[in-house]
């Protein structure tokens, strides 16, 4: 049996001045998941932070436990989760004067 | 949005038929780009529903030859982007803009404002007989299923009627908008889209178990 796999396109060349939250994803299917941020643009110096964070309904929030990962302009970056529940998302923060970023974020989730 | 991407073995009736459902994503209060204010919940009328926006079906048909091409698009408004109850289904005035207008530099297909289905936001009109309340669960939590039912023609393309529960409207007059020009690659195109619009910050979902094709040919 071929194991199903999504890649969900969550933010698509989207620009934003401060730190922000990626859209509620219910993934309770998956077995894994994998995060993917790429920066496609960066005014001012420093990374944009990504942080895991997990739920049990999709509006009450915790961090997954994973290592937070920090991309610059032109980086991607990726984080990978198992055993995360059903609900995910990531918290991004601007860091060391970002002013503002375009990027990309994927999540690719498989059975 | 959903797509299924068909062709068609010939010409004729198309009816299409789903049970959906529609709702507003539940969200505190507090959430910062909540643009449609939640009015006080009296067990009764679900202020959820103020935030939701429209759903749309359509179709894509293009001809074998000529290559005549159109869409076919029935959509149902639940509120205007100020947030206030339509409850109306409606037809566009305009072609849906493509990647060949696009190239033109007609429409900014980039502008995520932009509606999808018509060329102008200002281009819908009420459907005839097309007033219509759907039920609207007043608890977040819950969803009711509503019957769909559409029938068009390939062979005329136009639409014939469309069907949400007990309301059926004729839809034998309203005018489906045609390009002006051939679309080469589009021979025998069948296409159906569902798509599901917010106005606000509230994400808007729309269900669909099931759907039923059925031709005459």
């Amino acid at each position: 049996m071929l194991r199903r796999s999504f890649t969900a396109v969550l933010e698509k060349g989207s620009t934003f001045r401060s730190g922000f939250e990626t859209e509620p994803y219910e993934a309770g299917w998956a077995r894994e998941a994998r995060w993917f941020v790429r920066v496609l643009h960066g005014r001012g110096r420093g990374a944009l932070r990504v942080t895991p964070e997990i739920s049990p309904d999709g509006l009450h929030w915790c961090e997954e436990g994973t290592a937070p990962v920090a991309a610059e302009e032109g980086e991607l970056v990726s984080l990978a989760l198992g055993n995360f529940g059903s609900w995910l998302r990531l918290r991004c923060a601007m860091e060391n004067g970002l002013r503002e970023v375009r990027v990309l974020i994927y999540l690719a989730l498989k059975e | 949005m959903a797509i299924k991407r068909l062709t068609s073995a010939g010409l004729g009736l198309v009816q299409f038929e789903t049970y959906f459902t529609i709702k507003a994503e539940q969200v505190f209060r507090s959430r910062p780009r909540d643009a449609s204010p939640a009015r006080g919940w009296d067990g009764n009328l679900a202020p959820s529903e103020l935030q939701f926006g429209e759903i749309t079906f359509s179709n894509d048909i293009c001809s074998s030859d000529p290559r005549s091409r159109c869409h076919g698009v029935v959509r149902y408004r639940k509120t205007d982007p100020a947030g206030r109850l339509v409850q109306q289904w409606m037809h566009p005035t305009s072609a849906e803009p493509t990647t060949k207008m696009e190239r033109q530099g007609l429409v900014d297909l980039g502008d995520p404002r932009i509606d999808f289905f018509s060329a102008r936001p200002e281009d819908w009109r009420a459907l005839p007989d097309g007033g219509q309340t759907l039920c609207f669960n007043e608890t977040a939590t819950k969803v009711n299923w509503h019957y769909a039912r559409w029938l068009f023609d390939t062979r005329t393309s136009r639409n014939v009627e469309f069907q949400c529960n007990d309301r059926v409207m004729d839809l034998r007059d309203v005018p489906v908008p045609v390009y002006d020009e051939e679309y080469r690659g589009l021979a025998n195109l069948l296409n159906f889209y569902v798509a599901v619009r917010t106005h606000s910050g509230v994400r808007n979902f729309l269900h669909l178990d099931s759907v039923v094709i059925s031709v005459d040919w």
